[in-house]
Parts: structure tokens; sequence; C-alpha cells
């Protein structure tokens, strides 16, 4: 039984075509380990592939090269280190390590699109999160090799243990963004059961979950709480996203609160990897976007929820004054806060993804370590730090990233944009293949590109004299669209550079290939259903201008978001006049459309 | 010189020219008052005073150290003991042996610790800072400081001022004299982001007007940026876009309770080209301060249908213009008025000075974490020592905090201190006088420099600052409206319990402010005791004319999305199916053009984000809504009792209330009485609003707001929010009455008479309606009238400019 189990994973794993990992900068982790009386650092550098060796003093005491990229490391805390890799081609691999010596042990290969792994103690197994399959790998240490899988939520990365149950976070809501609700979740599994006990449902607009660490009784995750029903019109009190802590009773599965890490007129955004002080009594929280680290009490946190009444009897989410007297915001001293350490009680470092450094973390930030080349010295790298970069939008409350993700692709949720007279609800895009876009029929006055063809015509023709009607330019560049998402979405005047900087880095976004070819090939299923596209005439509509490429990680779907799922849209006969499908023909269909 | 000797030359003055040293006759003048018992109290204050001004550093040192009474009561010996004792506990030093040393020794050696102690607190002060020298201000209310040379209700102005460097050198300052100004006054410095460029307002004399001027601060070369006869622009700050913001009296508008000037926000780039106005403001916006994120805070009067003495809340705005909204204190009686606020560095936290109605600018000091609150005690505490204000200082009284030490104009350092105006002994020695000090938040000081002639203020770093990102300006002036967009009308607690759907649309109305101050009338209620100058009506109807734009509709979910006229202050009415008003805004918003503009709800906590538990509002789903005017509620004009109601008493009612027998009297007659307010009003109009001569004199006629036949929201009711239907029509016996059939009034007549109720029973429908005005008044108005229309031509013609210039 179980060796077919295996056989099926191996399979899944060999085929996994998943979006290679971009190398977002450095260091991609921290952890430490104690060595006799002295803690060693480890931090993984996605550039160079190297896990960098320190010691508390922040001295580099070795490097070890393993693949071309580093992009996550777990370890036992004492004599043995796991470290997740990608080569160039994509591959995945989780490596074992041994300290000292820091001497490969063993490899194994999970696939494409691994993004996590996480040390069970409890169990002595390793948890491989794959984020485009949905899978968990469960790699068992002493057999070394993977004996489970479980289903994950959309896009999972984060996964908190506490005794017989796996916490997974979702990164995206998989249903329609509409009246609803739409929300990512948190699922509960019984690992040892490999069973799912159960869903809890973070407030309407979670998405994009950063980390999740448990303390104790409690877990607590970051992520992007969305207002994506509320017109786009300002950004102020986090009218657009603000960014949130949801925290977690590990006792009764159940969610206790979201709290507001923004200030009222102060946002905080790109709140990802946070660590628990060795005390427990508090958890630092790093904010990639405006470069800072925000350090909460948690005993003021608990008994606070316990007792506290919010303005107007609104729910604790939407009160951005409820953290007044337990957070301190400290700056970072590095671009792109990601990973955080606690190395003793008064001693935290923060990973600056961007810079490149490490540094420690106090009133006045010192620098610790440079671990690698800060990316910011390529006009493309300059363009990946300015889309996680808060400091760009009004008050710090968002970065293209706070909708588009660090990676360019999508939160999945369907915003309201003030159009010429009228408001228009538009899927984020992803923005991998985006180029310009030209003055076209149907062209919504709220979307981007209108609104960027409306300011050239504006800098090219001034200041109309009253009633004067407005002409569209027939084109605009990727950088006067850049240039006009950092005015109308991030709300502030662009600076030199910084529109040409994120289009250098969009244009260099990349569809992945679909994880549904079967050894890059069409399957013999998705083959028919090709025939049936091709019968239909669907790419008369669907040609280069409106490409349908990336469609198995895109839903929801349509330009509104609309509809949940590609069978919704092949059963509510889009585009497709007359035609009548079986249902055998349907199933291709929708086979061959997920492997664009 | 015209306006007397003006001297601006750079001197030097010694060391000592500010802060005197002289020990030696220092401690012959303690020792001479020292101890004269039964002396009265009188020659305490003139000791004290003497001292002050003479010795400031060293009897500040004394003062604060154990209090001014000790001098004249404890043996000297004794007092130096305890104060010796005190300083070497903070310096964390041994006590010196004290039993050899004479008095003298002994203050020598206190002397020697409290330089140490200064050393030790100067660390992060500052190498330069630029100051004023004046009298302080001595306004009628608080705001009102603007001198115009052609006021008639204000009587502040004192000659006589300098402007000064001070330059740190050790724990010592040195003064450079910038300018000097024998019969004016050099109020209001501002240093540009790159520390080069000094902004400020100077008047030369009593003829002149304030004006912006700019130095630069190395060559000390002056340039005059604003100019105008008649004209007071001041308060002028650095904005982050290149331009300056001030506070100027060319809105032309006159304050409501008071005869005199109104200043409002105006910009221009730094030559002072293309001036044109952002605030269209009631009452003063004054003590304007950039924040780091770019926005301006600010303290704005704000008494629409409400009392106006505890309603000068801080407000906020981008330096656009753009989003104008309260920031705390909005609907608070606590505390009274909030001014001077800035920034302290790197952090939400507001530090500013808490004082009064009728009082000058001057009063206590606070910090305000809007994290904490939105007004009243939450969010706020006092300052030096850092504290909760006890129940005295949380009194919400129209004179606040103009007893004990004083302080004005702080100027944060950094988390922990700041520069500030300060007055240890406030009023006890008459008029407080003030000196520039070092101070932090738990109120250790150091008195930096002082003057014996004037007071010092308004200190200000010379520094250079990080310039905010700039927030994108939408702002397009060849468009004349702007966008509201409201997500959900029964969020906010001023809708508590009001049913969904049952708001069916919105009212706006536009304010309309007075030119100028003829006739008085006297009004008290809940939210203070005023006087009401160019009346509207009896006393305790509208502060202001009132103009019903229209209508826009109110989706069920409590949605709005529509368009109005921008650069003009409107307020909102909830009106349910009956066109009665649920709720009344009772202050203003102002949209500058091209502006989109959102809210949640009404009075929603600043605290909270947009609501996200409810759907898409349904508006998102329909074109914008645009004003539906009301032609018989005449939206070209001011609404008029003589030209919108009579006409209906008159055609429905005066048959039978024609004044004889027991009816009640419904004519149109006009009268004068009430004599003093200088305006006519109708038989009908006394009888609807119950007005009587009620105050002492007998001089005010006065409407009955709480008669349950018509009540209307009065014009001094409390700053606090209101329940839902308050009162209003929605509450009127009359109105009830005529539904019912008596009178036989059709549905707009009576929608008519509602709506003359909810804008809170005003009888003029423009301010020269129905006046009682003699030749001289009438002149008066006229010399005003026409100072507008010469500012709004000038406004209209540098918008003009602005434009052409951006092509």
């Amino acid at each position: 039984m179980l060796g077919k189990y295996i056989h099926t994973i191996v399979i899944a794993i060999s085929t996994l075509t998943l979006l290679s990992c971009r190398p977002v900068g450095v260091p991609s982790s921290i952890v430490s380990l104690t060595d006799g009386d002295n803690k060693v650092i480890l931090s993984g550098d996605r550039q160079s592939g190297k896990v960098w060796q320190m010691n508390q003093q922040g001295w580099k005491t070795g490097s070890t090269f393993l693949c071309s990229s580093i992009i996550d490391i777990a370890t036992n805390g004492k004599d043995r280190v796991w470290v997740l890799g990608s080569e160039s081609d994509g591959q995945c691999r989780l490596y074992e390590l041994s300290y000292p010596g820091m001497q490969t042990i063993q490899s194994l290969a999970v696939g494409r699109g691994a993004a996590s792994v996480t040390y069970d103690k409890e169990d002595d197994r390793l948890w491989v999160a794959c984020r485009d399959l949905k899978r968990l790998w469960e790699v068992d240490i002493m057999r070394w090799s993977v004996v489970g899988k479980l289903d994950m939520p959309r896009e999972a990365s984060s996964v908190a243990i506490r005794d017989s149950l796996l916490y997974v976070a979702g990164r995206l809501p998989e249903m329609v963004s509409g009246q609803k609700g739409a929300a990512t979740s948190v699922c509960v599994f019984d690992k040892r059961r490999s069973a799912l006990r159960k869903t809890i449902n973070l407030p309407k607009g979670s998405v994009l979950t950063g980390d999740m660490v448990a303390n104790g009784r409690y877990a607590y995750l970051t992520h992007v709480l969305s207002r994506y029903t509320v017109p786009a019109i300002r950004p102020e009190h986090g009218w657009i996203a603000s960014s949130a802590l949801s925290v977690i009773d590990m006792d009764s599965m159940k969610l206790i609160a979201t709290v507001l890490l923004d200030s009222p007129a102060r946002g905080a955004a790109g709140a990802g990897g946070m660590a628990v002080s060795p005390d427990g009594k508090e958890l630092a929280i790093a904010l990639s976007g405006i470069n800072s680290v925000m350090v909460i009490d948690l005993d003021g946190l608990h008994a606070r929820l316990k007792s506290y009444k919010t303005a107007d009897g609104r729910p604790i989410h939407e009160d951005l004054g409820f953290l007044y007297g337990l957070r301190r915001r400290y700056p970072s001293g590095g671009r792109g806060t990601g990973t955080l350490l606690y190395l003793n009680e008064h001693t935290l470092l923060a990973g600056n993804l961007y810079s490149g450094n490490i540094t420690v973390i106090s009133d006045r930030p010192r620098r610790f370590r440079q671990v690698g080349r800060a990316i910011t010295s390529t006009e493309q790298g300059r363009g990946e730090a300015y889309f996680s970069d808060a400091t760009l939008s009004y008050q710090g409350w968002l970065s293209c990233a706070s909708c588009h993700g660090a990676d360019g692709r999508s939160d999945a949720l369907t915003h309201i944009y003030p159009g010429d007279s009228i408001f228009g609800r538009f899927l984020t895009p992803s923005l991998a293949g985006v180029t310009y876009r030209s003055s076209q029929e149907g062209l919504k006055s709220g979307t981007l590109a209108y609104r960027a063809m409306r300011e050239k015509q504006n800098r090219l023709k001034p200041s109309r004299r009253k009633g004067e009607p407005e002409v569209l330019p027939i084109e605009v560049t990727l950088e006067e669209m850049c240039f006009e998402a950092i005015r109308s979405h991030l709300f502030t005047e662009p600076q030199d550079g910084e529109a040409h900087a994120l289009a250098s880095y969009i244009s260099s976004l990349e569809h992945p290939r679909s994880p549904y070819l079967k050894n890059g090939r069409l399957s013999a299923r998705a083959e028919a259903g090709l025939s049936v596209y091709e019968s239909l005439g669907c790419a008369s509509c669907h040609n280069d201008e409106k490409p349908l490429i990336g469609l198995w990680k895109s839903a929801p779907y349509m330009h509104d978001g609309r509809m949940a799922t590609l069978e919704e849209v092949i059963n509510s006969r889009h585009g497709m006049k007359d035609a009548k499908l079986t249902a055998t023909q349907k199933r291709d269909l929708k086979e061959y459309l997920l492997t664009l | 010189m015209r306006y007397g000797l003006i001297i601006f030359a750079l001197i030097l003055v010694s060391g000592c020219g500010s802060v005197r040293l002289d020990e030696k006759k220092y401690v012959d003048a303690v020792m001479s008052v020292s101890l004269r018992s039964g002396d009265s109290s009188m020659f305490r204050t003139r000791a004290q005073d003497s001292l002050l001004n003479n010795f400031p550093v060293y009897y500040d040192w004394w003062l604060q150290d154990g209090g001014a009474q000790d001098l004249f009561t404890l043996p000297l010996r004794k007092s130096l003991a305890s104060r010796i004792k005190k300083v070497s506990e903070q310096l964390g030093v041994p006590m010196p042996d004290l039993s050899t040393k004479g008095d003298k020794e002994l203050f020598s050696t206190y002397h020697k610790l409290c330089e140490k102690r200064r050393a030790k607190r100067l660390e992060n002060m500052p190498d330069r800072i630029v100051f004023t020298k004046f009298r302080p201000f001595r306004p009628p209310v608080f705001a009102a400081t603007e001198s115009a040379s052609d006021s008639r209700g204000e009587r502040n102005f004192v000659g006589g001022g300098q402007m000064s460097i001070l330059k740190m050198r050790g724990i010592w300052g040195h003064e450079q004299l910038l300018l000097q100004s024998d019969s004016g006054m050099v109020r209001d410095p501002d240093i540009d982001f790159d520390a080069r460029k000094l902004l400020f307002a100077w008047k030369k004399g009593a003829g002149d007007d304030y004006h912006l001027y700019e130095m630069d601060l190395y060559t000390q070369a002056i340039k005059q940026i604003s100019k105008g006869a008649g004209y007071a622009d001041y308060e002028g700050r650095y904005l982050p876009d290149g331009g300056i913001l001030f506070a100027s009296t060319r809105a032309a508008t006159s304050l409501g309770d008071i005869p005199t000037e109104v200043s409002n926000f105006f910009v221009c780039d730094r030559n002072g080209n293309y001036m044109r106005r952002i605030g269209f403001d009631q009452g003063h916006t004054i003590s304007p301060s950039v924040l780091e994120d770019g926005r301006v805070m600010y303290t704005r009067s704000d008494h629409n249908d409400r009392g106006n003495i505890f309603a000068s809340p801080l407000f906020v705005m981008n330096g656009d213009g753009t989003s104008q909204q309260a920031f705390f204190s909005m609907t608070d009686r606590f505390p009274t008025t909030l001014t001077h606020a800035r920034q302290i560095p790197s952090t939400n936290r507001i530090l500013t000075i808490l004082t009064g109605y009728h009082s000058p600018q001057h009063g206590k000091l606070a910090i305000i974490n809007p994290e904490g609150g939105r007004g009243g005690e939450n969010g706020l505490m006092m300052v030096a020592p850092l504290r909760e204000p006890n129940d005295t200082e949380k009194l919400p009284v129209d004179i606040y905090g103009q007893y004990g030490e004083q302080f004005q104009y702080p100027f944060p350092i950094d988390r922990e201190s700041f520069l500030i105006s300060y007055s240890p002994l406030g009023y006890n020695t008459g008029e407080p006088k003030f000196a520039i000090y070092w101070m932090n938040m738990e109120g250790e000081r150091e008195l930096l420099v002082s003057d014996r002639r004037y007071s010092c203020n308004q200190p200000v770093i010379i520094r250079s600052r990080t310039k905010p990102r700039l927030r994108a300006s939408h702002i397009d002036y060849s468009k004349e409206t702007g966008q509201y967009m409201i997500q959900n009308i029964y969020a906010g607690n001023s809708m508590v319990g009001v049913k969904r759907g049952s708001v069916k649309k919105l009212r706006i109305v536009e304010l309309m402010f007075r030119n100028a101050g003829i006739g008085k009338q006297t009004v008290s209620g809940p939210g203070g005791s005023s006087q009401v100058t160019t009346p509207v009506g009896v006393a305790g109807t509208s502060w202001d004319v009132k103009r019903i734009l229209g209508h826009v509709d109110v989706m069920p979910d409590g949605s709005a999305y529509f368009e109005a006229p921008a650069r003009t202050p409107l307020y909102f009415q909830a009106l349910d199916s009956l066109g009665h008003v649920i709720a009344t805004m009772r202050s203003w918003s102002t949209l500058q053009p091209g502006e989109s503009r959102g809210c949640v709800g009404c009075h929603e906590s600043h605290n909270t984000t947009p609501l996200t538990a409810s759907a898409i509002p349904q508006i998102a789903y329909r074109p914008i809504d645009s004003i539906t005017p009301v032609p018989h509620l005449m939206p070209e004009k001011g609404f008029s009792y003589i030209e919108n109601i009579q006409p209906i008493l008159d055609r429905n009612c005066v048959r039978c209330h024609n004044g004889a027998g027991n009816t009640p009297n419904l004519l149109g007659t006009l009268t004068t009485k009430g004599e003093a307010s200088k305006r006519r009003v109708s038989e009908s109009y006394i009888t609807l609003t119950h007005a009587q001569m009620r105050n002492k004199n007998k001089e005010t006629l006065t409407g009955n707001e709480y008669h349950p036949d018509v009540n209307w929201i009065g014009s001094m009711t409390d700053p606090m929010p209101l329940k839902p239907y308050a009162a209003g029509s929605a509450s009127s016996k009359l109105i009830r009455r005529l539904r019912e059939g008596h009178g036989k009034l059709d549905k707009r007549q009576i929608e008519t008479i509602a709506a003359w109720i909810d804008l809170g029973a005003p009888f003029a429908g423009s301010y020269t309606e129905a006046n009682n005005w003699n030749t001289n008044e009438i002149r008066t108005w006229d010399y005003y009238s026409h100072k507008r229309h010469v500012a709004e031509d000038e406004d209209k013609r540098n918008v003009e400019a602005y434009i052409n210039s951006l092509r």
C-alpha cells in the first residue's frame, strides 16, 4: 500500500513543473543552532545558493554551496540542518547537512515550486510545502523518504505544529470574490491520520499570508486584510489594504481575533516573518514594506483580547487603535525585512531581503552582517525591491505586493476602482506577460491602462479648457502604466527612476509552466480538449491580445472574478453561442485549459 | 522711515546678553529680598518679577528646584541645602559638605551643580533656533490675531518686536538679531526643508498688514512674498510640493460672534504667485504645521448648528487642501481649544497647547496619541510632567488653562524633549511673560533665552528636514466639482438605532458666510454663551445663511456617491421618506476641484477602517449621482423665511391667524423687536419660533428651540454628537398638524416648512435681507462687500493663471 503511495508521489514529483523559484534576495531565512555555549547562525542565500555561517558577533565563519538558490532552512537546533534549495531548472531538493562540518549527508528531490520546510520534533518529520500543487509532503527523516502527502489550501507555505496537529495557512482564497466575502483559511490536519480536522476561516479579505508561528497555546499568522468591497479611492485608514495578525487558539482550534498592525495614519505594509522571544513574551513581526520590525507585548495582547470593547462596537479587525500601547516599531536598517531571529531576549536579528544584510534591531539598528549582494544593484533588482516597497505609497499603507504578492501574481480578489462616472470591478491581474496596452474599444474607465492613457493625454495637452473632450492617446508603455500605478494605486508622486525600474522588473516576470502538463506535453485528454477549443473557435477572441495563459493558477475567472472554477466558465457557455458540449468534451476542454 | 525705525542688522549680543549670569549681583538681590516676612504679596510678586527679568537662568533654577514660596518663608540656608541635595541626587554625585561654607559659597556650589545638570540636559539641544519677540497676543477670541489695518473689531496689535537666532555654544546661547521692528511685529517663523530660507509674517506698523516675507539665512536678504492693503497674510508654512500655505483674511468674511476678520487657508508658490483659497471655512483656521507624511495639521473653529465655545478642534488635510477632516476633539467639550500643534518626530504623537475660546493662545501643554482616542481625555496626556489630566484639568470651561504656569508654541526636538515658550509664574506676576526653554516630558527645563522687554515666542529649530514623499494630487482646476462617496450612512454613533433603509435622501446645503458683523445678539445654551453678529434670525437659530442645493439618493444599503460643487462649504442632512431630518451634520466639508472623497458613515471613529463585513456598496453598480435641485426650495439663493415660508402662510393661514383674538399671529408684518440685532423679523416668525425678549437687558429676541410645536437644533447646543431625530421637523407638532390636514397645505408646502425647521429656523436668506441698518452700517457693509468682491475676483484670476501655468 505504502509502496503504491510512494510510487504515486514519485510520479507526481517528477511531473511537477511549477514556478521556478525566482531569486528574491538574501537572506531567505536565518536560523540558529546551539554549539556548546555558543550560538551559530545560518543564513540562506537565494542568489548564490550558499548557506552562510556566522557566530554571535556576526563574523562569518564559513559557507556551504548547495545549489543555485536557497529557499528555506530548518534545523533541530543541535546537529542537523535541512536546506530546501532549487536548481537553475526550477527543480527543488531537500538537503540534510550535519553540524558541525556542514557536510551534505543526503538529499531528496521534491519537485518544483517548493516553498518551505518545517521541522517536526515530535514525530521526527519534515514537512515540505509545495505551493502550486497544493501539497504538503511528509518526509520521514530516519528513512529519508516522502511517506505521505496532505492536500493544502491554495498556495500555502506556512506551517505550525502543535502535538499531533498541523496548522497550514492558505495564501489565496479559493472562491468567487463577490458579495459573500472571499478569504483564505487555515486548515488543521491530524498529521498522524492524514485527515483534515478543521478549517478555520479568516475574516473577509484575508489574503497573501506571510508567516505562521506557534507559541504555546497560540498560533500567530500575518497576512494582508484587503478591503476589496470598498472602492479604492484612498489608502488611508486601510481603505485598500491593511496589515493583520490573526491569533489562533490551538486548544480550541478557533480564531480568537484578527488585529491590525497599522496605526491610524501609518500603515504597516508587508507583514511577513515572525519570531517569538525566548521567554515567549514578545512577538516580533517583520514589516518588509516599510523596512521595520514591530514588537508586540503578547501578555498585553491576550489580556486586551479578553476584555476589549472596540469603537462603535465594530469588530477588532476594523480598529486601528487596538494595539495602542502594546507595540513598538523599530527601523530595520535594511530593505525588505523578511525574516527574524531572536538570538536571546535582548538581541533580535532581522534579515533584509533586498539590501542583503542582517541587522540587530534596537532604537538605532546596527549592521550585523552583509550576507550577499544587495539586489538593488541592478535595474531589475531595484524594480523588484520597489515592488514590495510600501514607502513608495502614502503613509506606508500598501505596495504593489499588497495585491499582487511579492512575485507579481494576484490576490485572487476583485477590487473596485473609480472610473469617470461609474465604479468598475476588476480582478487583480497576474503581471507576468504584461507589456503595454493600446487604446481599444471597451477599455473600461476604471482600469489602470485607461487612467494611464488619460494622464498621458493630460501630459501631452495639459489642462483642457472647460468642456473640452478628452482624446485618449493610442498606447501607453509599461513604464507609463507603472508611473500611473504609483500615482493612483500607491497615491504618491513617482520619483525619478521608480517607474522604469518597476517596468524592468515586471517585464522580467514569466508565466510558470503549468503543472498540468505531463512531461512538458499535453495529456491525451488535454489533446482532445485542444480539438474542442479549436472547433469552438475560442482562439478568434483569445488571441495574443487576450491570452489565456496561466489559467491553472488564476482563479477566480472573468474580468470581475465572478466564476470560481473553470467548470463554471465552461458551463456558463461563455462565448460559445449555440455550441453544445458533452460532459466529456467539457472535461477535456478544462484539462486543456489547465495546461496553458 | 514710514513705519518707524527698522533695523535688520546682524548684532551679536554677548553671551550674557540674553541670559544674565552675574552671580554676585544675583546673590545680593536674593539676600535682600529673602525672608522679608510681613511684606505684602505685592512685594513678593514684584521681587519675583524682577529676579526672573534680571537673572532669568539663576532664578529659574531656584524656582524649578523648590518653588517660589520658600524664598520668602524658609531660611535661605535651608532652602539652598535642600536644592543642593536635590541636584546632587539628580546628577548622582555625593552631597557636598556644606557645614563649613558661607551662604554665598552655598550659592556658588548650587550653581555649579546646576551648570553640570544643564550640560547633561542640553546634550540633544539643536545648534540653532530662530524665535520671535513680541507681547503675547491678547485677542478677543483666541484665534483673532490678524490686526488687519482696516479692522473694526480687533484691537490686539501692540507694535514692537524682533526676530532672532539663538546659537548654542556649549550650554549657553548667543543671540543674533535678525530683524527688529520697533513699531511693527514679526511673527510665525518657518524654516524650509533645506534650512536655507526663513519664512515669516511682518506687519511694519499699525497702518500696515501682516504679509509673508522670506529671508535668506545666509545673506539675510529679505523678499516680500505677499502684498495687499487690508489683507493679513500670516502663519506661512513651506509645503513639501514647493508651495507655501498660509492663513489669510483674503476670504473677506467676518466671524459670527464678534465683528472681526476670519482667516482661512490659502496657497501660493514661493514667489507669491497663483495665490488661491483652499479653505472655505466659517471660522478661523490657524496654526498650521506640516506633519512628516506631508499632511497639514491645524486648528479650525467649527460651529454649524452647535455652540462655538467648545468647537475648536484640531483638523488635518493634505498639503493641497484635499481631505480636510477632524483629527482630535471634534465632538467633545474638553479640551476647549487645541492649537500650536506639532508632530513629535518619528511618532504619531502630537504636542499641543490646550487653551480656551475667549482666551489668549497660551495655556496648558498636552500630548495627543490618536491611537488612544480622538477626543476628550482619550489619547490625551498632560505634559511636564507627563500625567493623566486631573479633574480640574478636565473641566470644560470657556477660558481654559489660564491659571498657573503658561505654555505656548511647543516645538519638539525628539521623542523626549522640546523647545517651548514658557512662563513659570504665569499670571502671578501680571500678564504672563515668556522665555524660550528646553524642556522634557517630565517638565525638567533649562531657560535658553529671555528678554527684559519682550516675551520670547515661537521657537523653531533651524535644521534641514526630509521632504515627505508627495501625495499624488488629483486636483484639476478645470473642473468645478468633486465627488463624495459614503460607504454606509448607518455606520457611526450618530445613526444608532436608525433602521436600515430609512434614509432616502441626503440634502446638500451650502453655508454662506457674512462679510461683516453688524448688529448683535447674546445667546447661550449647553454649548456656552456667546454674542452673534449680523444675526440670521432670532437668537438660537442658525449661525449662517444656508442654501439648499438639492438632494442626492441614498441607496437602501446606506451608500451614496455623488458629484458636488468644489470650493464650497457643504453640509449634509439625512432625510427620511417624509423629507424629515434624521440626523444633520453640525460641521461642513469642502472639496477641492477634482477631489474624490470617501467616508464610511456619520461620525465614525477615525481609528477604524471602512466596514469590511458589509457587501459591495450598491453605488458601485450605478453611475455617479448629481445633486437634484428642488425648485420650490429655491436652490439659487439662501433659504429666506420671507420668500419661502411667508407666502405659504399668506396663502393658507393668515385668513384665520391674523393676530386678531387668541389665534397665533402669522402675518408677515416686519418688526424691529430685539433692536440690537439690526434685523427686522416678521410677526409670524416670532410666533413660530416662540421668540421672547429673554436675556437680562431684554435686548435680544430669543427663540425657543425646545418648543414642541417648532423645535430645532439650536445654535448653542453641545458639541457632542446628537441622537437621531434629536430635534427638527420630525418631532414638530406643527408639522404633524399640517400633515393631518390643518390649513390644507400641499406636500411641497409642508416640505418647505419642514426644511426651514431643519435648517435651524433661519429668517434671512441673505445677510442684507430685512436689515435695519443705518447709513453708517450700510456703508460698513458695502465696504466689506466690496473687499470680498475684489478678493474673489483676484482668486478667480489667480486660478486662471494657475491653470495657464500648467499648460
